[in-house]
């Protein structure tokens, strides 16, 4: 899982960082809120870690910030040394998913971000499979399905394909994709993520013809879509053109 | 050391994956001390405030647990202003940091 953490005491960083990296997370840490909001404004994650009481920004405004930026569907889990119930309250209410309080305990941490992202739909459990319209991802045989048709594909073309539908209807970055299916790599670059997504478009046939739309979103990354009837029938396009609502950036 | 209490000088039990973090953990600590009293000489409570409710949040994840103790008495006193009360915990924290033995199992 990809989980971006904004924590200002660098003790506590430490420990829940060295928690998330041995439960094989990839924890990207912050200390500003500001910095934060400004990673999330180019970049996606699966899970947000929160605290509350910040240098710059406090963690309840960053939270609000996050729902009215387009974050909706990403998990958030808000860890605060506060424990007064009204505090509590507050965060749930701001929007967030779950909220641990300090001092944090590793296996309850663990545990809530699993449950939180197995919620949302993002976790990669590989007993369970992924089904998604025509679409069927067993994710234990590794094996790819349309209409019951099996679709042979690459290791990697698989993952991205398992992780692109997890994430239907979600902003990816180039960034979170690279790191979720080819893992951190300093030899490969962004154009690794292009050239897949672009081969996974053809393979799969997700095309508007075919009810779905995958685009590039200018300097963030991708969006794969389910388009209801209306859309479908309005997008001429065949070639994984762009959508109006969302630029291309090539 | 001769008038650490004996509880003070009783071992810390931390795991022992936990070894690379915990000495840079305890020098935090240690340097809070120093920033505890420069706050406190010019009564500045919410400095004192935050510098004890971080500590009460981090330290019995590392296996301190009278450190977040002590982190959640100095939150209390200085939202009270009690400047005696906050130095003699800020003695107590270097008394602890003065006198713990950390295990690592």
């Amino acid at each position: 899982m990809r989980i971006a953490l904004l924590e200002d005491d660098p003790s506590q960083s430490d420990l829940v960082r060295f928690w998330l990296a041995g439960a094989g997370h990839v924890c990207h840490a912050f200390d500003r809120s500001r910095e934060f909001m400004r990673a999330l404004a180019r970049d996606s994650f699966d899970l947000l870690v929160l605290d509350w009481e910040l240098p710059d920004v406090n963690g309840d405004a960053v939270l609000a910030w996050v729902r009215a930026n387009g974050h909706d569907s990403v998990p958030v889990l808000f860890t605060t040394a506060r424990d007064r119930e009204e505090d509590i309250v507050a965060a749930l209410r701001a929007g967030a998913d779950d909220y641990l309080i300090k001092p944090l305990r590793r296996h309850e941490l663990l545990a809530r971000i699993d449950a939180l992202v197995r919620r949302a739909g993002r976790a990669a459990s590989p007993g369970t499979g992924i089904k998604v319209a025509e679409f069927s991802i067993d994710l234990e045989r590794r094996v790819i399905t349309r209409n019951g048709a099996r679709i042979d594909l690459t290791q990697k073309d698989f993952d991205l394909a398992a992780f692109l539908f997890r994430n239907v209807g979600n902003l990816v970055s180039r960034g979170h994709i690279l790191e979720t299916v080819w893992g951190r790599s300093p030899d490969l670059n962004t154009r690794t993520v292009d050239t897949h997504v672009s081969r996974l478009r053809t393979k799969l046939g997700l095309l508007p013809e075919n009810g779905w739309r995958l685009s590039a979103i200018y300097q963030h990354g991708y969006r794969l879509e389910r388009l209801n009837a209306e859309e479908t029938a309005t997008t001429p396009a065949a070639d994984g053109a762009p959508a109006p609502r969302a630029p291309r950036n090539r | 050391m001769g008038d650490i209490p004996d509880a003070v000088r009783d071992a810390v039990v931390v795991p022992r994956e936990l070894g690379e973090l915990v000495p840079r953990f305890l020098a935090h600590r240690r340097a809070d001390v120093d920033r505890l009293r420069e706050a406190l000489e010019r009564a500045d409570f919410e400095t004192v405030r935050g510098i004890g409710h971080a500590m009460k949040g981090a330290g019995a994840g590392y296996g301190f647990d009278e450190i977040s103790t002590i982190g959640a008495a100095l939150e209390r006193l200085a939202r009270a202003g009690d400047a005696g009360g906050a130095l003699a915990e800020v003695r107590r924290l270097r008394d602890f940091l003065a006198g713990v033995k950390v295990v690592f199992e």
